[in-house]
């Protein structure tokens, strides 16, 4: 008996055996495709295991703003012809964000520099034995309380903490500002939750000086009152630009976008009990395992250049240099901020006061 | 609040918005089913777009009026409810436009009305349940499980609304507890299980939520697929009016308001955007090299998902689709630890891995897509236009391939356009599995909104839209200047030994 047979006049088992065939080719596909992209790794006794080589492109992960990072890593390029390779800190995934990448992939790295915009989590890093270390020119121009020793990590460009006012609803004056704050209603200032970025600087610097007794205290009283808590610190610096809020705590980037912006914005350096300011640099880091050594030091080296810092500076988030520079070619709002720096807590501290700072942020927040 | 009491207010919520939105999908689909085609693919289209717009674009947008409402903690629960039940409104309606007619139709029930209510209840098999099952409850169940589902799933305009005034948290949303408990208590850094000790209450949520689609899949595998009368009364005027007004208001709220507060707001910041080397140039490739992904996938979840359809393997389809029907963070989050314990080194950072999460995320709308837009071709007019194709004339040649084109492959195209779409502004799933250099422009339209540079966001947003309509627009072009069959001339030699289908029974 004859196979039965399709329209086209195939049998009907080979047209089931193509038509089969078509999502396990596009499986196979899918799989090759991945094979493709991933080269199996060698793990190396010294320098962990790495999926890239020296010829492919420089991986970094970038948790600055992106609109001004951009243009510095293409000038890297420009200037070296090491291509770059970035991945964006977008706080989609917050906590599962650049950090914590990086010790997911301690055991085949993929990043090899980290460009950090703080020093917190740099540190937590260093804790996971995950830094390379690196004393280059760079390294050498930033003043000792903003590196670490070893070279490990090292910062540079500077935020700070700051108080934003809302000029339209209070005067930017220490006396107004600590007036309001001990008033019995506190549902006018705003804070970003203190579970992750800067916020969470401040508050393990708060925590350090006396084992975070006063910041729980202050805490509780200050949720009490009904204080704003809000996802970030752009959130704050919104919520005070438009009145909703009179006062709050944000980063001098964010201000300045308030301030450009065109709203009735002033600020204060936030003062920790010590007098200290919070100042926050910018930190970078060479990934353990890097398989790309050379040019990932030619890019910390460039990061932590008198050129990089200018830049930063002279970019609409008006970052503070660390190292040497031309005073006098720096914008007159920046040229304000650096004794501010100088007045800077040391930042070994954070690393210490973090763990039982978070212990406690875990009680508060995620019961 | 702890993760359980996030996870209770998240589940209640998503209850109570798809017990409000059911109705409205029932008065929403009717006139969809009664309208001719024109006004019914006008009716289509404006139930689509707000679906259709991204969720973080929305919120973020609107992130401004939440920051009003800070002080009205309630209010604020009430207007991110409002946007939930925009963008959940035009899934249930498909469902219940889609779904075959339930068994128990108006026949079914004039001669339960003839037999009366004393005599149906001595039978068992007349029971209300049943009754109700194979009954109106038929679709509207399952429509309301799915609507549930994505509204416990989303999380992106619910982290750009979080704000807690004086110890009140609103809105709750278990995804966000999770984010947090992972950053605080370092969960899954040291091992992947970890997660689970927190990751079953909302997966056996979810389970539930899906579970009357599972069985309206499973009790309908067998459906002879024969006609039966749908049921549908005439539509009343008043229903007329709630439907124009709904779709009014869901095409200004979802789409219109967010999208043109954020081109009057950024708009006159473009031209110093723009300026530079590295703005424009950067924005257009990253929205170009996204694009190129994003078309595999597409192109791969649609065969998948066609396959299987034509080859009637529901249970495998269900199967395959459960990961993308929990929603791309679970997913995302599954894949990330599954890929890091199996897989070989380097696999779960390769873009390997994004297909494959992509493709899974997409399965279950690619089968939407392939009934609502009924993408798989009838066998009659395959093989009339097949006998054409390999006509011994030029001229029927082109008609054969014009005919397959009209009836096959414009809907096609469609389909993998819409699947393009939604894989080109994926986000989570693309942060989690994407290599570096395969991260999509969703990022930084995200990261743009972090540092809240909404100049930067608009001129952004304007760019992600234009590129895929430009490639669109040039294929159209090409399409009138090459004309596609004359591609496939040169093959055609006269073939007549292709028979005509058997008649079915």
């Amino acid at each position: 008996m004859l196979p039965r047979s399709d329209p086209l006049g195939r049998p009907v088992f080979l047209r089931r055996r193509v038509t089969a065939s078509v999502p396990i080719g596009v499986l196979l596909l899918v799989v090759g495709l991945a094979g493709g992209g991933c080269t199996p790794s060698t793990p190396s006794p010294t320098a962990g295991s790495s999926v890239n080589t020296e010829s492919d492109p420089l991986v970094v992960y970038c948790s600055h703003d992106q609109l001004f990072s951009e243009p510095i890593l293409a000038r890297f390029t420009r200037k070296t012809g090491i291509s770059v390779q970035v991945r964006h800190d977008t706080e989609a995934t917050k906590s599962l964000g650049l950090v914590n990448r990086l010790i997911r992939e301690k055991s085949s790295p993929v990043c090899d520099v980290f460009w950090n915009n703080q020093v917190l989590g740099t540190t937590d890093l260093l804790a996971h034995d995950l830094l390379e270390k690196y004393r280059g020119s760079g390294w050498r121009r930033i003043p000792e309380a903003f590196k670490d020793p070893d070279g490990r990590w090292c910062g540079f460009a500077a935020r700070l903490r700051v108080w934003i006012v809302n000029t339209e609803k209070l005067p930017a004056t220490v006396e107004s500002i600590e007036q309001a704050v001990t008033a019995r209603d506190l549902s006018r200032m705003a804070v970003a939750r203190p579970l992750f970025g800067t916020t969470l600087t401040h508050y393990c610097l708060l925590w350090h000086g006396d084992n975070g007794r006063t910041l729980k205290a202050e805490h509780a009283d200050r949720r009490r009152r009904g204080l704003i808590e809000v996802p970030g610190n752009a959130t704050v610096k919104n919520l005070v630009a438009r009145g909703t809020c009179d006062l709050g705590w944000t980063d001098t980037d964010d201000f300045f976008v308030g301030l450009d912006d065109g709203h009735p914005v002033a600020m204060l350096p936030i003062r920790l009990p010590s007098g200290q300011t919070i100042c926050m640099p910018n930190s970078v880091s060479i990934v353990k395992g890097t398989k790309r050594l050379s040019a990932a030091r030619q890019l910390v080296d460039f990061l932590l250049s008198a050129e990089t810092e200018m830049a930063l500076a002279r970019s609409p988030s008006r970052q503070v240099p660390l190292g040497e520079i031309d005073a006098q070619s720096l914008p007159a709002e920046v040229r304000r901020l650096r004794p501010w720096v100088a007045d800077g807590a040391p930042l070994e501290e954070l690393q210490t006061s973090r763990a039982a700072c978070l212990a406690w942020l875990r009680t508060e927040y995620a019961r | 609040m702890s993760l359980e009491a996030e996870c209770g207010w998240t589940l209640l919520r998503a209850i109570t918005i798809s017990l409000v939105a059911t109705p409205l999908v029932t008065i929403l689909a009717r006139p969809l089913q009664l309208d001719s085609p024109r006004h019914r693919r006008r009716r289509l289209v404006a139930l689509a777009i707000p679906f259709l717009t991204p969720g973080f674009v929305v919120g973020y947008a609107y992130s401004n009026v939440t920051l009003d409402l800070v002080h009205q903690p309630v209010l604020n629960e009430l207007f991110y409810d409002l946007l939930l039940l925009i963008g959940v409104v035009p899934v249930g309606t498909f469902v219940l436009v889609l779904a075959p007619p339930p068994p128990l139709g108006p026949t079914a029930d004039w001669c339960g009305q003839l037999a009366g209510s004393d005599r149906l209840r001595r039978v068992r098999s007349c029971g209300w349940s049943r009754s109700l099952w194979y009954g109106p409850a038929r679709n509207r169940i399952p429509a309301f499980g799915l609507m549930a589902l994505l509204v416990f799933h989303e999380f992106e305009i619910a982290s750009l609304f979080r704000v807690i005034a004086g110890q009140r948290l609103t809105p709750a949303s278990w995804s966000n507890a999770l984010f947090e408990l992972i950053a605080l208590q370092g969960l899954g850094q040291r091992s992947p299980w970890d997660l689970w000790r927190f990751g079953w209450m909302p997966l056996a949520c979810s389970l539930g939520l899906l579970a009357p689609l599972l069985a309206l899949a499973w009790t309908s595998r067998r459906d002879p697929g024969v006609l039966r009368p749908t049921g549908l009364r005439p539509r009343s005027p008043w229903e007329e009016r709630v439907a124009s007004t709904w779709l009014a208001v869901a095409v200004g709220m979802g789409t219109a308001i967010p999208l043109g507060n954020l081109i009057y707001d950024g708009a006159p910041g473009w031209a110093a955007t723009w300026r530079g080397e590295h703005r424009l140039g950067p924005t257009l490739a990253h929205a170009g090299r996204s694009l190129i992904p994003t078309v595999a996938i597409a192109v791969s979840a649609a065969i998948i998902a066609g396959w299987l359809l034509r080859r009637r393997h529901p249970g495998l389809l269900m199967a395959l689709s459960l990961p993308g029907l929990l929603g791309n963070l679970s997913l995302g989050l599954l894949l990330t630890w599954t890929l890091l314990i199996m897989a070989p080194a380097g696999f779960g950072h390769s873009i390997g891995a994004l297909l494959i999460g992509q493709s899974l995320w997409l399965l279950p709308r690619a089968a939407l897509l392939i009934v609502l837009l009924a993408v798989l071709p009838r066998r009659e007019s395959t093989y009339l236009s097949r006998l054409l194709q390999r006509g011994p004339t030029a001229a029927q040649r082109i008609a054969g391939w014009r005919l397959t084109w009209q009836h096959f492959g414009q809907r096609v195209a469609w389909m993998v356009g819409l699947l393009c779409w939604w894989g080109y502004l994926e986000l989570t799933l693309n942060e989690l599995l994407a290599p570096p250099e395969w991260l999509s422009v969703a990022h930084r339209m995200y990261q743009q909104m972090h540092f809240g540079r909404n100049a930067a966001l608009s001129s952004t947003t304007l760019v992600v839209v234009m590129v895929p309509l430009a490639v669109v627009g040039l294929l159209v072009t090409l399409g009138r200047f090459v004309s596609v069959p004359t591609i496939f001339l040169a093959s055609g030699s006269p073939r007549t030994h292709a028979k005509p289908p058997e008649r079915e029974a």
